[in-house]
């Protein structure tokens, strides 16, 4: 086998290897226990908030106007603790917004985004 | 210290506390000025790690035999698994940042690994250490980020589509989702590991006060130790899939 068709096979092997685009994947799906995904989805929540309330008070203890940032960031890093959950959640498919206008057109017996204690 | 039976069951001795397994002792008192930087049980265990993880390598690929014995492939094993993470997860442009995720991975391991052998310590247990960790991660992805995409890197802060009127609420939301990164991703290590260490410590405990019927706890124990040796593997994995999607984002934006 000459040189360049070593090249060749290698070249080939290497393209089948990315998968085509070799974009990546989008999300981890890491299979988890349930207790695994509250754990998860708990430390996302509250670090977001952590920061929050943490930069509140460091910019409130600089400029000396105590509970003004710390009020302001407390529900930012709410909220940015809510968003990182929605995130995660959609993210590993346990909401279904793929398709909204659809379902929304056949709110059918199926529907089971509002029932929460079925899953 | 962890599974090992405390050493209070010959009288006189006081029961170690559950925490106790965390505590840092400074082996060689060094201080460079005013700062401690005592060579401490945390550096000697790192320090392991860290020769544990060359050993393991370099000694299983000395053969370098087309067909590997068992050392060699677990060393291939340990080898593959993080490429394909890299690739299934960044994308063939993250090949470059290999090196980064498997020295990321197994540090993290072999610190969790270590620990579990009994009356070794757990560097991975201190917030200090996994917080060093992530910060470290967040600083790299950002540098990535930045050279990749330059300026336009700040796009990243706001959704497209999203109405300009919104701005001055989304923004400060996302770059705080942004900065919540490195502390979730610290928080769950850290948890995972001291949680696991300390419920092993009071089952332990639980086994010498209690006597005969010690053999209750003593199960759960056995069963606990096969657990936290997971726990290990599943952290390790989990800190380096996340490092792995957070690169993805930055290589990638959106």
């Amino acid at each position: 086998m000459s040189l360049k068709e070593l090249g060749d096979r290698l070249a080939e092997a290497r393209n089948r290897q990315d998968g085509g685009g070799g974009g990546g994947r989008f999300g981890g799906d890491v299979p988890r226990s349930s207790l695994g995904w509250a754990f998860r989805i708990g430390v996302d929540l509250v670090s977001a908030l952590v920061v929050g309330v943490g930069i509140g008070w460091f910019l409130d203890h600089t400029f000396g106007t105590m509970p003004l940032f710390l009020v302001l960031f407390f529900f930012l890093g709410a909220v940015a603790g809510a968003l990182n959950v929605w995130r995660l959640v959609t993210r590993m498919g346990m909401v279904s917004t793929g398709k909204p206008a659809e379902q929304a057109s056949a709110p059918g017996p199926d529907d089971d985004r509002g029932s929460s204690g079925r899953g | 210290m962890i599974a090992a039976p405390p050493a209070a069951a010959e009288g006189g001795r006081k029961l170690a506390g559950p925490l106790e397994q965390f505590e840092v002792k400074r082996l060689v008192p060094i201080t460079i000025g005013s700062t401690d930087a005592s060579f401490t049980n945390a550096s000697l265990f790192m320090a392991l790690a860290v020769v544990a993880i060359t050993v393991f390598l370099v000694g299983g690929m000395r053969g370098r035999a087309l067909i590997p014995g068992r050392w060699q492939s677990m060393a291939e094993l340990s080898y593959e698994f993080v490429a394909g993470m890299v690739r299934e997860n960044v994308g063939s442009k993250g090949r470059q940042y290999f090196p980064l995720i498997f020295s990321l991975f197994m540090f993290i391991l072999f610190g969790n690994l270590l620990g579990m052998i009994p009356y070794s310590f757990t560097f991975t247990s201190h917030i200090i250490v996994t917080f060093a960790l992530a910060a470290f991660v967040f600083v790299v992805v950002t540098v990535v980020a930045l050279a990749r995409h330059g300026l336009h890197f700040f796009t990243y802060f706001f959704p497209q589509g999203a109405p300009v009127a919104m701005a001055p609420l989304i923004i400060p939301i996302e770059i705080l989702s942004y900065l919540s990164r490195p502390v979730s991703l610290s928080i769950r290590l850290f948890a995972n590991m001291m949680a696991g260490h300390t419920m092993l410590k009071v089952f332990a405990m639980f086994t010498v006060l209690m006597g005969i019927f010690g053999f209750a706890p003593l199960a759960v124990n056995v069963a606990l130790t096969g657990f936290e040796v997971l726990v290990a593997v599943l952290q390790a994995y989990v800190f380096t899939i996340l490092t792995c999607l957070y690169l993805h984002d930055a290589i990638h934006l959106h």
